[in-house]
């Protein structure tokens, strides 16, 4: 047996892949093999490294872009073979208007070059690509929504899945609610209902903090249900008949109390929601 | 995640249940990025692959022959997509590794770890980076993903045989780039 063919069969005992035979022969051989045992050892030197590589975090908007990709009809195989057909329709076309155009046989007669260029075809090579539909915005998500100084009331929601977002089994809906002058609004009520319908109710702390163990990941709708002190609390309070309303990314405006719809929660570890209250 | 379970959120997603949908896509989406972005080393290109991918399985379910298989299924259509990726890019340029997935990275070092530690990191990934395409996919579906042969021949499309050659291969090819990094192996 040549020498790379022990480390090939090393490699595969480092994985568990061998049969019973080979894995006995291995070990026999790695007793009396230096340069093998010292392979094995770098393949799980190699495979500890790697696995021990840091992993990043797909962004929080992944989940909402694949359902806007979804709500595209699909294009069929023909629409995604159009610019291929069209470039070799086009590619058709002036091979044969080239070879119909072409000047005659025999001595031609001296011409401009402008003379020259005005029998070649001209081609075309621009397909039809359709454009891109506008965003559709989804009612209740308001990802990344930067902080604006004047804005009377913030409500941030953080829905955290339980550990690393393996187990979705208890996710949990935690969040801060705040003033437009960033201080944390206490005794504010969520309604928080669920499918199948699950209720559930968390009022803020004194620290406007706010924390709920939801059913299982889903969507949910949340009512903000502002007591009188709340809404007297939160500044600032001129000009205010209903005093505040939410303003969606998309410009919709809603009252506070106004249901929303919170997307799927629980998507990947820690998924961070946030909904501005505006004075209306 | 069993068979049965498998079979359960197809069902229910062929059925229109979201909720199915969602389960499906939070059980796989940070650990297809994760091997994505260790294939291609760029987050934003890997959070489209992930997407391509999603979108694709979810239009196709309807057609998927066994529910119970969804877990290969998913892999195959990941690694395709993935590999669509690297020849378009292929046919433009090796693009270097995305420093937004390094400065994504960086960020999941906790501060205990040290200066040392982010050294053999950054070595590792570029030595992987170095690596062909290929080759890099068997490492990063074995070490990372952890798939066994018969896994690795079913998500590829190649004979376990190939599998295990392969693998042999390029960990080999890893030791040498390191090596010519000025390692003589992973410490």
């Amino acid at each position: 047996m040549k020498h790379e063919d022990w480390q090939q069969l090393v490699s595969a005992y480092c994985d568990g892949e061998v049969t019973p035979e080979e894995r006995a022969r291995v070990e026999a051989h790695l007793a009396e093999c230096a340069e093998c045992a010292e392979a094995l050892a770098a393949y799980r030197r190699l495979g500890q490294a790697i696995r021990a590589l840091p992993q990043g975090t797909p962004s929080r908007t992944l989940w909402f872009r694949i359902q806007e990709g979804l709500a595209r009809p699909a294009r069929p195989l023909w629409w995604r073979l159009l610019p291929v057909a069209s470039a070799a329709v086009v590619l058709l076309v002036a091979v044969v208007a080239g070879f119909l155009l072409r000047p005659p046989s025999g001595p031609a007669p001296l011409q401009a070059p402008e003379d020259r260029r005005s029998w070649m075809p001209t081609v075309a090579m621009r397909s039809p690509m359709p454009t891109a539909p506008a965003l559709k915005s989804y009612p209740g998500m308001a990802p990344s929504l930067p902080s604006c100084p004047g804005i009377p009331l913030a409500l941030e929601m953080v829905a955290i899945s339980a550990r690393d977002g393996a187990d979705l089994a208890s996710p949990r809906l935690v969040g801060v609610l705040y003033d437009g002058s960033g201080r944390p609004l206490p005794d504010v009520t969520l309604v928080i209902s669920g499918t199948a319908g699950w209720q559930g109710t968390a009022t803020t702390a004194s620290d406007g903090t706010f924390s709920l163990s939801l059913p299982t990941a889903g969507t949910y709708q949340v009512v903000l249900a502002l007591s009188p002190a709340a809404e007297a609390a939160a500044a600032p309070q001129e000009e205010m008949g209903r005093p505040y309303s939410l303003t969606l990314p998309d410009g919709t405006a809603c009252q506070a109390g106004t249901t929303l719809l919170l997307p799927a929660l629980a998507i990947g570890p820690r998924q961070e929601i946030s909904l501005t209250l505006r004075a209306r | 995640m069993s068979e049965e379970e498998q079979r359960a959120w197809v069902e229910a997603a062929r059925q229109g249940d979201e909720r199915a949908f969602a389960q499906i896509f939070n059980h796989y989406h940070v650990h297809f990025f994760h091997l994505v972005c260790h294939l291609l080393g760029d987050a934003d290109e890997a959070e489209d692959v992930v997407q391509q991918t999603f979108i694709k399985a979810f239009r196709s379910l309807q057609h998927m022959r066994d529910p119970g298989s969804l877990d290969s299924w998913l892999r195959r259509i990941l690694y395709t997509t993935t590999m669509d990726v690297l020849r378009s890019r292929k046919r433009r340029r090796e693009l270097p590794l995305d420093d937004k997935w390094r400065q994504r990275q960086a960020r999941a070092f906790s501060p205990e770890r040290d200066a040392l530690l982010q050294e053999q990191v950054q070595r590792v990934q570029e030595a992987l980076r170095q690596m062909p395409p290929r080759y890099r996919a068997y490492i990063i579906l074995r070490e990372l993903e952890g798939l066994t042969y018969e896994e690795i021949a079913e998500t590829l499309g190649k004979p376990i045989t190939t599998v295990r050659v392969a693998l042999f291969r390029a960990r080999e090819r890893l030791r040498e780039i390191l090596r010519q990094l000025g390692e003589e192996d992973i410490p």
